[in-house]
């Protein structure tokens, strides 16, 4: 077997090492102006959709506070130089747009945008909570117990709502998402009201001792001993009542 | 009358001598008759301290008052006859059984050796015992016997018992492995089970002599008595090692299993130590069937015989063969009496170690030893034991059966009409048994060297009495023939009683009856080796003749004395009586043996004495190729070597038989001298000579003409060695040493070149090693080669030092010779003996050389074509690993320093030395390729592999790194920017206005 030249293999090795490293260079232009296109449109995508939510939002109250002054010096100065950066870049060379695009100015002037992006959801968010907060059903907070004879199906669903309506908003859903969620926590303050009831009512049929032992015993800290009077021992030795109970020993 | 009588008959002695009582079987007249006939009654000591082992003397009689004394206890009287193996125990207890006489209050039963098996035991305690479980015991033991037909039956059913007890046993403590850790013992089961669970395995130990096969023999009855070692009843670890070749087609572990117990031996100990404590039960287990307790049959026994109103009596002609049921009988035997069980009496032969490992069962019983103390047995007792064979080998079966009555056996000698001639010239026991063909004194003296230490009595059956008389059988009848030298040969082959000088001198004296009368002199004579008065008539009475030796003075007188019954007897030797050594004269000072004597005996020469020998023998024979007949050249070349022209003569060349000194060097011109007596008075002769002694010191120097016809002979033989083919060995040795010259630095394309490189041909120390390894391999060759030159030239031109012209002779064969490469072309086209030996040298260097320098040059072969301009190459090789660092496209932060050291080792002029090796092929690459490593290439082209594996490296690096395709121009999308830019400044625009607004 003859080996193949290795002067030869080494040359072509040489001639494609040069022209890789010309193309990279192409490519670290495309990147620059591709990032830069990038950063703006997401700034420009973000303050879109503020601007699309703030009509529903503010039907219930939530709106953002208004933008630090240095925020929209900085704002206005962003503008003009992200004009003025378009304006440069298309009346020069494809290749120097990497150049424009990666000077301190343009890189300022999208970071500024950026800023108020995160300054109005951050402000719009806080807005929100306090909503959220204003209109809690009462009691939501208190664990859901299931007593006996109650739906499981009923613990479950109060259970899911009770997770929801004390949970905060996600702000990385993005303001577009605000008007949804507002519908829900007000459709599911709704449904609690509605069934948190019937979870009571089980328990209406019970002797007064029954249910003060039961709703103790539902509690972190547990019943205490006095609590099993002869009508909740009475009650405690009904098999039917007991199926589904544990004891748990703490100290 | 011609020759003279054999009185005895050889069935009548073979069956007398059989070597264990155990082949008289118990109960038939005529072997009863044979036993009374031949017991010798043998002193015996009576232990009275088992532990202490403390001894007094006893009889036969006190043995037997002990057995058959009335039992007045309940215990059981046990009665051990105890001793070394073969000194007649079985003997002793069936004596014992002969002498008890009627008693019809007795239950005997009596246990031989013979033909004996687990299961015959038991058969002969139950015979005549018909109880219902006695029967159940027939019947299982029948059952047990049916199951296995053949041996091969009962190995398979032996081994696959021990395997199952050793798997599933689970005992933590096992005799013979006292102390091992459980764990171990468990580790030791799982391998025993590995090894006995393996077919192969399994095999090994079952085939034919082997271990297994020898433990079924003995428990199925199937050896010979005599033949049995107690070992043999065991499992031992020399019985563990296996041919590993026959497992090589098995699986790796059972491999390395067997290699483990090969190379271990204590592994193979332990693991026979585990087989071992198993065995008596699993040979319990198949032979007599695992139901059976002897304990029971015992019982059952010696209820009804208790029934009958008799007692038991049991007597053991070997303990030891009851391997399987042993303990179990131990046990039984040490039962007391009771209401139900009849009273017991036991004679048992049993070694004193085996008997040692039976717990308790020795401090139970009365212990006879039999004293195999020669002292102790005296002279007297010995000949009457050889007599007594003698006598029952010359009685008819008839009158040893009729003679038996009353007490006393018949003496054969009383009827004879030779009877008064015989006796004189050959005595006779005490007891008037006759001696012949014996007489006192070669019976003592035969006793002796078949029993130096101790009474054996086998040894005196098997060697003194039965191969004497087969010999005496074939030679009496022939006047003069008897004793010859086949007469206790297996004894005393070269009777060393009779001083070598004195055999050659009798070999020349008396040709026609020499050896017997060496035997004679041997063995009969009152001092060896000197005739006397009776010797005298024992030579006439076989009609030997003697020869008149000097050192024979005297003997007329020693024929004065009688030689009659009573002269032989305890009267005439009291000094022999109890001497330790009672039988074999020393010989005379006189005739006191010396190293040439010992010799003749088997003993080695001593290196000192034999080399003297061969020196003088070499001295002796180039004296007579130097000598006016041949008129030889001869050098000596070393002490031990001399050149004789075309011949080494060297001093190992003398072979002397059990000789030390010679290296076991082979000859291809010996000089043989034979273990013979003439040859010992030679070698004698020849070493006094040595030693400045006059030629007539030995044998008259008789010696001294027989050596110098041989050195003659052997001269002659040499000297025609020495000038055949003369000039085709110089021829030979010129062409070999031209090829030689190969391995030189440089070995010139001329003559005049080559000459000094035929002379020293080392090689330079950067050549190849294989080439290096060849030069000093071959350097005595080489030597020789210039030694055969030498001699020639100097033997051809006379005195004088060397000089060029000497060359003048072999000039053309040197010439010729010069393309030449190897040694096959030579030794295809003149042939020569030492071109074989250099070829394959020269072969075996140039594949090794080239093995390593191929497997190079096959590998840069691949990356490198060796007509590639290497300098160019590496400068583009360089200015690729200088741009990769730049953009990062190397393999790592290294490989541009890694490069750089592996470039700083080559030069482009390696290129030359890799062209070189690669311009041969491997077809080429015979034994002639071995000169073109005389410049190792190795070192060179391992710098250059190195160098190309760092290029490939960068290369490759570098390879890896780039794209495989270029995307070609980047298109930048400039329009999407701006609109991008366009639209957030509008949104900023429009959030400034809100802002404003709110």
């Amino acid at each position: 077997m003859t080996a193949p030249a290795l002067a030869a293999r080494a040359r072509k090795l040489l001639d494609r090492l040069g022209q890789v490293m010309e193309g990279e260079a192409d490519v670290h232009v495309r990147t620059s102006v591709e990032s830069a296109a990038g950063r703006a449109r997401s700034s420009r995508e973000a303050l879109s959709a503020i601007d699309a939510a703030l009509p529903r939002l503010r039907e219930h109250g939530i709106a953002p506070e208004g933008l630090p002054a240095e925020l929209i010096r900085s704002a206005t100065n962003a503008r003009t130089a992200l004009r003025t950066a378009a304006t440069n870049v298309a009346s020069d060379d494809p290749r120097n747009a990497a150049r424009r695009v990666g000077t301190d100015t343009v890189d300022r002037a999208l970071e500024s945008a950026e800023k108020v992006v995160r300054s109005l959801n951050d402000s719009l968010a806080k807005s929100a909570e306090r909503w959220r907060l204003g209109v809690l059903p009462q009691g939501v907070n208190q664990p859901v117990t299931s007593y006996p004879g109650v739906s499981d199906a009923l613990v479950i669903s109060l259970r899911r709502i009770q997770t929801k309506l004390t949970a905060r908003f996600d702000g990385s859903r993005g303001a577009a998402a605000f008007p949804d969620w507002v519908d829900e926590i007000l459709e599911l303050a709704a449904r609690w009201e509605r069934d948190r009831p019937v979870l009571e009512k089980a328990l209406q049929d019970h002797h007064p001792e029954v249910v003060a032992f039961l709703r103790q015993a539902a509690t972190e800290a547990g019943a205490s001993w006095d609590l099993i009077t002869p009508s909740v021992q009475k009650w405690l030795a009904d098999p039917g009542h007991t199926t589904g109970l544990k004891v748990v020993l703490r100290s | 009358m011609s020759g003279n009588l054999v009185c005895w008959n050889r069935e009548a002695v073979d069956t007398a001598t059989q070597v264990d009582v155990g082949g008289l079987q118990v109960d038939d007249a005529h072997a009863d008759a044979v036993f009374a006939a031949i017991h010798q009654p043998l002193p015996l000591k009576r232990v009275r301290d088992v532990r202490q082992n403390q001894t007094s003397p006893a009889t036969e009689s006190d043995l037997l008052a002990e057995f058959t004394k009335p039992i007045n206890a309940n215990e059981p009287r046990l009665v051990f006859v105890t001793g070394p193996k073969g000194s007649g125990k079985s003997h002793l207890v069936r004596w014992l059984k002969s002498q008890i006489g009627p008693r019809p209050l007795w239950h005997v039963v009596y246990i031989e050796k013979r033909n004996t098996n687990l299961r015959r035991v038991i058969e002969l305690i139950l015979d005549g015992i018909d109880t219902p479980r006695a029967i159940q015991l027939r019947a299982t033991l029948a059952r047990a016997s049916a199951e296995i037909a053949s041996d091969a039956e009962a190995v398979n059913a032996l081994l696959s018992r021990l395997d199952h007890l050793i798997q599933f046993d689970r005992s933590g403590a096992l005799k013979g492995l006292d102390g091992v850790p459980e764990p171990e013992i468990k580790e030791l089961r799982t391998t025993a089970h590995r090894l006995l669970g393996d077919f192969t395995f399994r095999q090994e130990l079952s085939k034919q002599d082997g271990p297994i096969h020898r433990l079924v023999r003995l428990a199925r009855g199937g050896a010979g008595a005599s033949e049995t070692d107690e070992a043999d009843l065991h499992v031992t670890e020399g019985d563990l090692v296996v041919e590993a070749s026959h497992f090589e087609d098995l699986g790796q572990e059972i491999q390395r299993l067997v290699k483990q117990v090969n190379s271990s031996r204590s592994l193979r100990a332990d693991l026979a130590a585990l087989c071992d404590s198993y065995l008596e039960r699993a040979k319990g287990e198949v032979f007599t069937g695992p139901s059976t307790d002897l304990l029971e049959v015992f019982e059952d026994v010696r209820k009804e015989i208790h029934s009958r109103g008799k007692e038991l009596c049991l007597f053991v002609e070997d303990l030891v063969l009851l391997h399987g049921i042993d303990k179990q009988l131990a046990q039984a035997l040490t039962i007391p009496a009771n209401r139900q069980l009849c009273r017991l009496r036991a004679a048992i032969a049993v070694t004193d170690g085996y008997l040692r490992s039976v717990d308790t069962f020795a401090d139970r019983g009365s212990h006879f030893v039999i004293d195999v103390d020669m002292p102790e047995i005296g002279q007297s007792r010995l000949r009457e034991f050889v007599g007594r064979y003698l006598n029952v080998g010359r009685l008819t079966a008839t009158e040893l059966a009729v003679e038996q009555q009353p007490a006393t056996t018949a003496n054969a000698c009383l009827h004879c009409e030779l009877r008064p001639r015989c006796h004189d010239a050959f005595g006779a026991t005490p007891l008037g048994h006759g001696l012949y063909p014996f007489n006192a004194h070669a019976v003592d003296r035969l006793v002796e060297l078949a029993s130096p230490d101790e009474f054996r009595p086998r040894d005196i059956l098997r060697h003194v009495i039965r191969d004497s008389l087969e010999v005496a059988e074939d030679e009496l009848p022939r006047d003069g023939a008897f004793p010859s030298s086949a007469f206790a040969r297996t004894l005393d082959s070269s009777r060393r009683a009779v001083p070598v000088d004195v055999r050659a001198t009798v070999h020349r004296q008396n040709p026609s009856t020499a050896e017997p009368e060496v035997s004679l002199r041997a063995f009969y004579a009152d001092t060896p080796p000197a005739v006397d008065g009776h010797l005298k008539k024992i030579a006439a009475y076989l009609r030997v003749a003697l020869s008149d030796l000097p050192s024979d003075s005297g003997g007329d007188a020693a024929a004065e004395i009688s030689l009659d019954a009573s002269a032989i007897g305890p009267s005439t030797a009291p000094s022999r009586q109890k001497s330790a050594k009672p039988a074999v004269d020393k010989p005379a000072e006189s005739t006191k043996r010396d190293e040439f004597q010992l010799w003749t005996d088997g003993v080695q020469l001593p290196s000192g004495t034999a080399n003297k020998i061969r020196t003088w023998i070499c001295n002796n024979i180039v004296t007579v190729l130097r000598g006016g007949e041949h008129g030889l050249l001869v050098a000596k070349t070393t002490k031990r070597s001399w050149r004789v022209g075309a011949h080494e003569l060297r001093l190992t060349d003398v072979k002397i038989a059990n000789a030390a000194g010679s290296g076991g060097i082979a000859s291809d011109t010996p000089f043989p001298i034979a273990v013979t007596d003439d040859n010992a008075l030679m070698l004698k002769g020849i070493a006094a000579a040595s030693d400045g002694k006059p030629l007539d010191e030995v044998d008259g120097g008789v010696w001294y003409f027989a050596v110098q016809s041989r050195i003659g002979r052997y001269a002659e033989r040499i000297a025609v060695l020495a000038s055949r083919d003369a000039e085709a060995r110089v021829a030979e040795a010129a062409r070999a040493l031209t090829v030689l010259r190969g391995s030189a630095a440089r070995p010139g394309t001329s003559v005049v070149e080559a000459l000094p490189a035929m002379l020293d041909p080392t090689p330079l120390a950067g050549a190849n090693r294989a080439l290096r390894d060849f030069a000093t391999d071959t350097r005595p060759a080489h030597r020789i080669c210039l030694s055969v030159l030498r001699d020639h030239m100097t033997g051809a031109k006379g005195a004088g030092k060397p000089i060029i012209l000497d060359i003048g002779p072999i000039y053309r064969t040197i010439a010729q010779t010069l393309t030449t490469t190897t040694f096959a072309e030579l030794e295809q086209k003149h042939g020569g003996e030492i071109f074989a030996g250099l070829q394959v040298r020269l072969a075996r260097a140039a594949d090794k050389g080239w093995s390593e320098v191929g497997n190079l040059t096959t590998d840069l072969a691949a990356r490198l074509d060796p007509r590639e301009d290497l300098a160019v190459a590496m400068s583009v090789i360089e200015q690729l690993v200088d741009r990769g660092h730049l953009a990062g496209k190397l393999p790592n932060q290294r490989a541009k320093q890694e490069y750089e050291d592996a470039a700083s080792d080559v030069s482009p002029a390696l290129m030359a030395v890799y062209q070189r090796a690669a311009a041969v092929p491997p077809g080429q690459r015979g034994p002639g390729a071995l000169w073109e490593l005389r410049e190792d290439p190795v070192p060179g082209l391992i710098k250059l592999r190195a160098y190309l594996a760092a290029a490939e490296k960068i290369m490759s690096g570098v390879e890896s790194k780039l794209p495989e395709t270029h995307d070609g121009e980047a298109s930048i999308d400039t329009e999407l920017l701006i609109q991008e830019f366009k639209g957030l400044a509008d949104q900023l625009d429009a959030l400034a206005k809100r802002g404003a607004r709110a």
